[in-house]
């Protein structure tokens, strides 16, 4: 008996220090402290998954785009294979992007209509990724925010459904940075129990505002947090990019020689959705 | 105990109450004149064309569709043989871009320029899509690259440079092209300030020369309203030679404007480009109602020296009202067939407006003018015995007699007078051109003319294709059809260039496949895949302008040589034919569109309907004088002084290559409301004689003269005012000052010339020769 009520203490203790932390204004961490823990957010070595695209113009129009995605992160290089499935157009069309830490991206395309491998021109961080709203340099981010590229702020604590959140601003460390990223600034609504953003609003060059990535849905898979339902809205064009990823999967033996150019024309790696945990 | 008709009774109680009358007039004036403040410009000469026009819904919608509204575009421009790339010239294009992105009304995302445009070219069987111009410094390699990157671009060149490189484009869209005057204002400003010796830097587009249009009308109403009041006095005071009689007249021209353009504001009728003739045409009516009052007021005052001045007010007012109501019955009448007979919005609204005008100054002329007059003590000089009018009475006297002695000889010279006019007026023709509503040396014309001069031509007539359903152009049959309707359009005459987006995929297919330049690909998928290859290649608006977001509608655009209505109807005609037939055989639906189609949609609404309304005009007139007259004869009488007036507008138009276009068209029709004028006084005051006792011959002197002179002196008036049109910095309304003024002129001595030369061919008694020359 004794040792039960010890462990009600130690219960409501427990509670009473979540939820101070919960209301604890954000000021313990440097804006430095918050962007690291973002960019320490832990990340699943590799993955599979549907990936489906909605994009809206400005007058409500639709493209509807399938595809599946694998995804693998390694120290040295980052690869994301699309293979896309739908429209009938699209079908077996694929693409595979390697994000080189020590040297330039590289970028392929299959297209089955001439049946051949076509090496993209290598992108900026600022070029759309294949007409969605998303930036190639927000695809290889990952939702973070590169230490080297930013300088950090933090604005004033938010506390949403007596829940607080981080608002963490950044500004490009220098004008090529800015030019390069596309963006002149950035501020993020951070969740600190996940450190994943809630939202990013980007500036454009000139400071005006660009666009806004809300994050809808976040899975757990294999440990590690996913975005699994996002929208991109790019307020200059009133463009809309809407993703949803299904049947995520995490990959703990991805064959090396899958997400290469010579292997994209062979089409999706449906195989592996079999081996996913 | 007299009795009294109710006109004598009407006119005793105003002369008896002169200062209630005046101040009654007076706040009415102020509240519907209050109503200025709220009268909206337009001067988008899209106003010209009706919304379910389907020209101007095929431009709606691609306009929605492809966002292509009328641009403003700059253009920078180097001597000739000499190359616009070079580095300082580029960054000169950089900073003018960056400088109008700063700027409200103006879409930022859409700028069309070498800067944000792409090329595409092939690198071992790879696609490469390369931006024009590196960011960052441009070198002179960087430049010389952009320039061949153009040249690679069949369809960048003719539109984003010139083809021997010397001039340079940015195709800037707004957010409303029709009401674009300030954000053209500031552009000029930018492009001027960038202006050097060895590069101009010119603004020009339709969304340019509609806000420049709407400059020039706030300017030109500024300047014609006091000029044509001041205008108008001066012929008031030659016409009475009495300082005090310009007190009245004064009081009606400005009144009877002011109400009129008041109540279209209370009403929230749109201010055109034409309206701005319309204060003066009412300024020039108001003229002639009070001018004869008082011309007949102080001839009485000079005849009938027993009465008082109220007496003689009194006898002019029963010898004027009547005429003064039919001449302003007729005009009414006149301007009501010109309302009802265009089906031009602008136009109609001018011919509704100018007949409430001849409406307001009448009523002024038969309340206030009386009151003012009793008020302002208006009676001739001592001085004045009517001696200074010998000239005139004399030209009019003799003019008459002659006429009236030489009837055949009278009507055989106006019949040769006629054949020769009506051969000039048959070389009127119905036309516009853009640049023909601006000065020589206005900016926005030398820009215009600058620009498609270097370019092939930055007129642009489009043809909308679309699909039964998403996606359906992005099949290689659609493609082809797309490809073989852009050939037979470029084939067509005055089309410099066109551009679809069969142009890219060609270009795609030839540099992925290696097959030869210009062939289509024929796999199932390919024109989506090559669409998907350029999205992971480059920017996916790139082809906005192009193909929408579905790939079920896409745009063949032409450039024309020339935007003049002559020149293209028969191309646009052409490309309605093509467009019909070709959707037959593709099962796809082709539509023409752009601002080409829409300003030949309206001009041929125009041709169509000119003569319409005239006629009304005429017969409405007509019908007026009819029923004034009770006199089949009469009528046709008056209707002498309307066709020698239409006449000679149409004459004018020929001799002086005028065109028939929105502006001036109208000429001829308010030239009918204004001649039947003449006619009704002088047939009246003839009628009048003669019920009295007077023989043909004597009804053609005493009032009669009086008369005429008040008409010569009324058609003086409504010639000089109207001249005040050509202070406007808009050649049409300069056109259209002329034309009515010549109007007046004709009508007059159609009135003065032919109407006692008719009635003496056409007299029953028996004519004796006036061998002295004398009546």
């Amino acid at each position: 008996m004794k040792y039960f009520y010890l462990y009600i203490n130690i219960s409501l203790l427990g509670l009473f220090l979540t939820a101070a932390q919960a209301s604890e204004p954000a000021t313990s961490l440097s804006p430095l402290d918050v962007a690291k823990n973002v960019v320490n957010r832990s990340a699943s070595k590799a993955r599979i998954g549907y990936m489906h695209f909605i994009m809206r113009n400005k007058s409500g129009s639709e493209r509807k785009r399938s595809a599946l995605l694998v995804h693998s992160q390694e120290p040295a290089h980052t690869k994301i294979g699309i293979y896309f499935t739908k429209p009938a157009g699209l079908q077996n069309t694929s693409f595979l992007s390697q994000d080189n830490s020590d040297s330039q991206d590289q970028n392929w395309l299959y297209l089955p209509a001439t049946d051949r491998v076509r090496k993209l021109p290598a992108s900026s961080r600022g070029d759309y990724f294949m007409g969605t709203d998303l930036s190639y340099g927000d695809i290889k981010d990952n939702f973070k925010f590169a230490l080297e590229d930013w300088d950090f702020s933090l604005g004033e604590q938010q506390i949403e459904g007596g829940k607080s959140y981080y608002i963490l601003q950044g500004t490009p460390k220098n004008e090529d940075i800015k030019q390069e990223l596309g963006y002149a600034s950035f501020t993020s609504k951070i969740d600190p129990n996940t450190w994943f953003p809630v939202n990013i609003k980007y500036t454009d060059i000139y400071n005006a505002p660009l666009k806004e990535i809300s994050i809808l849905a976040l899975d757990m898979i294999a440990k590690t947090w996913i975005a699994t339902h996002f929208t991109v809205f790019n307020s200059q064009l009133s463009h809309q990019t809407e993703i949803v990823l299904s049947d995520m999967q995490y990959l703990p033996n991805l064959p090396s020689n899958i997400l290469t150019a010579d292997e994209l024309a062979y089409g999706a790696p449906l195989m592996l959705l079999n081996e996913g945990e | 105990m007299d009795t009294y008709s109710f006109k004598t009774r009407y006119f005793n109680w105003i002369i008896q109450r002169p200062k209630r009358v005046t101040l009654l007039s007076f706040l009415m004036v102020l509240a519907m004149g209050l109503g200025i403040a709220k009268v909206h410009k337009e001067s988008s000469v899209d106003a010209f064309v009706p919304q379910n026009h389907p020209a101007s819904l095929a431009r709606e919608q691609a306009a929605a569709i492809f966002g292509l509204e009328d641009p403003i575009i700059v253009g920078l421009v180097a001597p000739k043989n000499s190359s616009v790339f070079t580095p300082e010239n580029i960054e000169t294009l950089r900073r003018v871009e960056q400088k109008i992105r700063a700027l409200p009304n103006v879409k930022k995302q859409s700028f069309i320029s070498i800067l944000n445009e792409s090329a595409i070219h092939g690198e071992n069987g790879d696609l490469i899509v390369e931006p024009i111009v590196p960011a960052g410094p441009i070198s002179r390699l960087d430049a010389q690259q952009a320039l061949e990157r153009v040249n690679s671009m069949s369809m960048m060149r003719g539109l984003l440079a010139s083809q021997s490189g010397d001039a340079l484009t940015l195709i800037i869209p707004v957010d409303d092209a029709n009401h674009a005057t300030e954000t053209y204002t500031e552009i000029l400003a930018i492009a001027n300030a960038e202006s050097r010796p060895y590069l101009k830097v010119h603004v020009t587009g339709v969304a340019s020369m509609n806000g420049r249009l709407a400059q020039m009308i706030t300017q030109d109403s500024r300047k014609f309203i006091p000029v044509a009041i001041f205008t108008a006095l001066m012929i008031i005071w030659l016409a009475l030679r009495n300082v005090r009689g310009l007190i009245g007249p004064f009081y009606i021209i400005a009144g009877s404007a002011a109400m009129t353009i008041g109540l279209m504001g209370w009403l929230g009728a749109e201010y055109y480009l034409v309206t701005t003739a319309l204060p003066v045409i009412i300024m020039a009516i108001a003229i002639a109602d009070s001018l004869h009052i008082s011309t007949i007021f102080l001839h009485k005052c000079r005849s009938q020296l027993t009465k008082t001045r109220q007496q003689n007010l009194l006898d002019a007012l029963e010898h004027t009202a009547l005429p003064v109501t039919l001449t302003t019955i007729t005009t009414v009448a006149g301007f009501t067939g010109l309302a009802l007979g265009s089906s031009m919005q602008p136009i109609s609204e001018f011919g509704w407006f100018a007949a409430i005008g001849s409406l307001m100054a009448w009523l002024l002329s038969l309340t206030a003018l009386p009151a003012i007059i009793i008020l302002s003590k208006l009676q001739p000089s001592v001085k004045q015995s009517g001696s200074e009018f010998i000239l005139v009475d004399n030209f009019i006297k003799t003019v008459t007699q002659r006429a009236f002695n030489k009837p055949v000889l009278t009507t055989g010279i106006a019949a040769a007078l006629i054949i020769v006019m009506s051969y000039f007026a048959l070389q009127a023709q119905f036309n516009y051109q853009r640049q023909s509503y601006f000065q020589t040396d206005e900016q926005v014309r030398i820009a215009d003319i600058t620009m498609n001069e270097r370019l092939q031509g930055l007129n642009f007539l489009d043809v909308v294709v679309s699909a039964p359903q998403e996606g359906g152009l992005m099949t290689p049959e659609a493609i082809r059809g797309i490809a073989d309707l852009q050939r037979k359009l470029s084939e067509q005459p005055f089309v410099a260039k066109t551009t679809s987006i069969v142009d890219y995929i060609t270009l795609m297919h030839s540099v992925l496949t290696d097959a030869p330049s210009g062939s289509l690909p024929t796999a199932s998928n390919a024109p989506a895949q090559y669409m998907f290859l350029y999205e992971a290649s480059g920017d996916p608006g790139d082809f906005n302008e192009e193909i929408d977001f579905n790939y079920q509608h896409a745009l063949i655009r032409t450039q024309l040589t020339t935007d003049r209505y002559s020149d293209i109807k028969g191309t646009v005609s052409h490309f309605n034919d093509i467009t019909h037939k070709w959707s037959l055989e593709n099962g796809l639906e082709a539509k023409v569109s752009g601002r080409v189609a829409v300003n030949v949609g309206w001009m041929s609404l125009l041709a169509g309907s000119h003569f319409q309304g005239l006629g009304l005009a005429v017969l409405f007139v007509f019908l007026a004088s009819l029923l004034v007259f009770r006199s089949v004869l009469q009528a046709l009488l008056s209707l002498v002084p309307i066709a020698t007036g239409v006449l000679f507008t149409y004459a004018f138009m020929g001799v002086f290559s005028i065109d028939i276009a929105p502006a001036t068209s109208m000429t001829a029709a308010i030239s009918t409301g204004l001649g039947v004028d003449f006619a009704i006084h002088l047939i009246w005051s003839l009628q009048q004689a003669k019920q009295q006792g007077a023989s043909t011959k004597e009804a053609f002197a005493g009032d009669y003269l009086v008369t005429a002179r008040a008409c010569l002196f009324s058609a003086l008036a409504l010639a000089v005012a109207l001249c005040v049109l050509f202070l406007s910095s808009a050649p049409p309304l300069q056109w259209f000052g002329a034309l009515v003024a010549s109007a007046a002129i004709g009508s007059l001595l159609g009135a003065i010339f032919i109407i006692p030369a008719l009635y003496s061919l056409g007299k029953t008694e028996p004519y004796l020769v006036n061998v002295k020359g004398t009546c």
